[in-house]
């Protein structure tokens, strides 16, 4: 019984072991990562049944991916092993020239996942899911891609299911507004909820007030129950259609590597919306959980699980120390 | 304006590749922790051949990446002509995976589109081949693309049109060997048009048959090829010209890693050519070059300089 279902590109991550520019970094750390794959994981870590559709190279990379991916839980029976293409390869540069920011170096044109189309979607395996999700990285990916990521929505909309969108723009792959904003509309039209951050929205609306902002979003996302917007270590406000929005200061903590913090605040978000939760509290944890993922390197070994939220929440917010140990 | 041409005496054409190596002896798929290191069997010939003493220059194109750039730093840095080297502002400069565990190296590359891949024939500078004394190239610079493969075939043409000796290892992978178009592509150069050909002992069986190298030595020379050398890693090497066969066993060094060891190998029997040593000295010396270079990881690392060699050779 799938709860939820995603669709996009995963691939080895490859960690600047220290902070600097990659020129004279030796040393690298492999992980695993790609936003919808973080998100899925996310939710697999808060006890969601959660299915990816992707595609790997017939390669030592691919096999890395899958077996990554299903130690954390995640089902990979949809995901293709490609042989004509490869499984996508990117570098993280860390700390610089901005400290505290990644920078990334993508090896993924013409990936495998880049060629995944509309029939790499079976609709019985996706018709008991309750949730899909997708971002705007997808449908940048590729012609196919972008088919594939509506294809998705579609039959989730027709389903009944609840359709999640993260706008997620990567201005390497959507070099300009124009572009990201072909790219995002037609998803942002079937959405039930809505993901963003501060810096997508200027770059798809311009410069501006939030609030001019979101109005000029929600006018674009007539379905959208929620939107959701990030705002890094400032936190995060929710938009409900009917309802006054909220807010929730998010938390401090030291950065090691930002990457996968959005993936992870997404995952713990939709987690506590499909349990019901109130508003309020998805956001709280949503920002515990990205906050938490930046203190690691590496998108998916820091994501939490329902008890790490707690305990995170609880001394962060908690008034009193209570003992750890 | 006068232009003035850098001049170099050995031109190589191929792809360099940001290499990243498994540091804790597991398989590619399990390994979490590289080094990268700077490879790409062409890239390690010219700067081992800087270091040996000799001038070389390198026809590819990188990308303008991080790597592409650190290659252009580590070059001019090693003294290699990188006048012919394109610095693609759209394209990317390629990388590999390695890892070695239980005697073997496990390879996987991502270098498909990179910008080497776009080499063609018109970065076949004419006056830069010719000027040179030797052209360098191997069965992976062939391998890289089609359009790889026809700028080999223009250099190699310009290059024999102008008495410049042609150099070629087949530095056979097993990825590529599949390819009929490649396989027919070693075969006629080492047959047909190489002077000096570098190859392995496996690497002569594979291309002609499980006979005596000294043999399959005997038949290149025959067919035209000046220069013959055998390489049999720990059991050391074979050098064969028309004058004769020459045997140099192994020399014991600690082995760190062999990945590399080919190329320097190569770079030394070409420093041995420009230097008119004979097939003896050849043999002891290159032999001896590419053994020092598996004390350390990674192909650049530990190559050595000639007064190195020679150190080691009058030692043993």
């Amino acid at each position: 019984m799938l709860d939820v279902v995603s669709l996009g590109e995963v691939m080895v991550q490859l960690n600047a072991a220290e902070p600097g520019p990659l020129r004279a970094v030796r040393m690298f750390e492999r992980h695993v990562a790609g936003s919808e794959a973080d998100t899925l994981a996310g939710l697999a870590r808060l006890g969601f049944n959660a299915s990816f559709i992707s595609r790997v190279g017939d390669d030592e990379m691919g096999m890395a991916v899958l077996m990554e991916l299903n130690s954390y839980g995640v089902d990979t029976s949809r995901v293709t092993v490609d042989r004509e293409a490869p499984t996508g390869v990117y570098l993280v540069q860390r700390g610089y020239p901005v400290p505290g920011k990644s920078k990334v170096y993508y090896y993924r044109s013409g990936s495998a996942a880049s060629r995944m189309g509309p029939d790499d979607i079976e609709p019985e395996w996706i018709s008991s899911a309750r949730l899909a999700h997708v971002t705007g990285i997808t449908p940048a990916l590729s012609q196919s891609c972008r088919e594939a990521a509506l294809r998705l929505a579609e039959i989730a909309h027709n389903n009944g299911a609840l359709f999640s969108f993260d706008t997620n723009i990567r201005i390497q792959l959507l070099k300009t507004p124009e572009a990201a904003r072909r790219a995002v509309d037609p998803f942002l039209a079937f959405a039930d909820i809505v993901f963003t951050g501060t810096g997508d929205l200027d770059f798809l609306f311009g410069n501006d007030e939030l609030e001019h902002q979101v109005e000029i979003l929600r006018k674009l996302c007539p379905a959208a129950r929620v939107l959701v917007v990030k705002c890094g270590s400032h936190g995060a406000s929710a938009y409900p259609k009917d309802g006054v929005p909220s807010s929730d200061p998010g938390f401090s903590v030291p950065v090691v590597d930002e990457l996968g913090a959005g993936d992870a605040f997404d995952a713990a978000f939709l987690a506590c919306i499909l349990k019901g939760s109130p508003i309020d509290e998805a956001l709280m944890y949503a920002n515990a959980a990205g906050a938490i993922a930046v203190t690691a390197r590496g998108d998916l070994e820091p994501l939490p699980t329902w008890n790490d939220l707690h305990v995170f929440v609880a001394r962060h917010r908690g008034g009193r120390e209570s003992l750890m140990r | 304006m006068i232009e003035v041409m850098a001049m170099v005496e050995v031109v190589a054409l191929g792809e360099p590749l940001a290499g990243f190596y498994g540091t804790s002896g597991r398989p590619i798929a399990e390994e979490t922790s590289f080094q990268r290191i700077w490879g790409g069997d062409t890239s390690n010939f010219v700067v081992a051949l800087a270091k040996l003493g000799h001038t070389s220059g390198y026809i590819t194109r990188v990308g303008s990446d991080a790597w592409g750039r650190s290659f252009m730093d580590l070059w001019s840095r090693a003294g290699v002509d990188t006048s012919h080297v394109v610095v693609d502002a759209e394209g990317y400069t390629g990388l590999y995976f390695s890892c070695s565990h239980d005697q073997s190296h496990e390879f996987t590359y991502h270098r498909k589109g990179s910008a080497a891949s776009h080499l063609s024939q018109s970065d076949i500078d004419t006056q830069y081949v010719t000027r040179a004394k030797v052209l360098h190239l191997t069965g992976i610079s062939q391998a890289i693309s089609p359009s790889a493969m026809e700028a080999c075939f223009a250099a190699i043409e310009v290059a024999r049109d102008n008495s410049v000796t042609v150099s070629y290892d087949p530095n056979i992978r097993p990825g590529f060997w599949a390819s009929s178009t490649l396989r027919a592509a070693v075969r006629h150069t080492i047959l047909r048009l190489a002077d000096v050909v570098e190859l392995t002992l496996d690497e002569a069986h594979l291309l002609f048959g499980d006979v005596e190298p000294v043999k399959i030595a005997a038949r290149l020379i025959d067919g035209g090829v000046t220069l013959v050398a055998v390489k049999m890693g720990p059991d050391g090497c074979l050098v064969v010209t028309r004058d004769g066969a020459s045997r140099a066993p192994g020399v014991q060094v600690h082995v760190e890693d062999t990945v590399g060891a080919g190329d320097v190998f190569d770079a030394a029997v070409v420093a041995c050519l420009l230097e008119g040593r004979s097939p003896d000295v050849t043999a002891r010396f290159a032999n001896a070059a590419a053994a020092m270079t598996c004390r350390g990881r990674g192909p650049l690392v530990s190559q050595p300089t000639r007064e190195e060699v020679e150190h080691l050779l009058r030692a043993e």
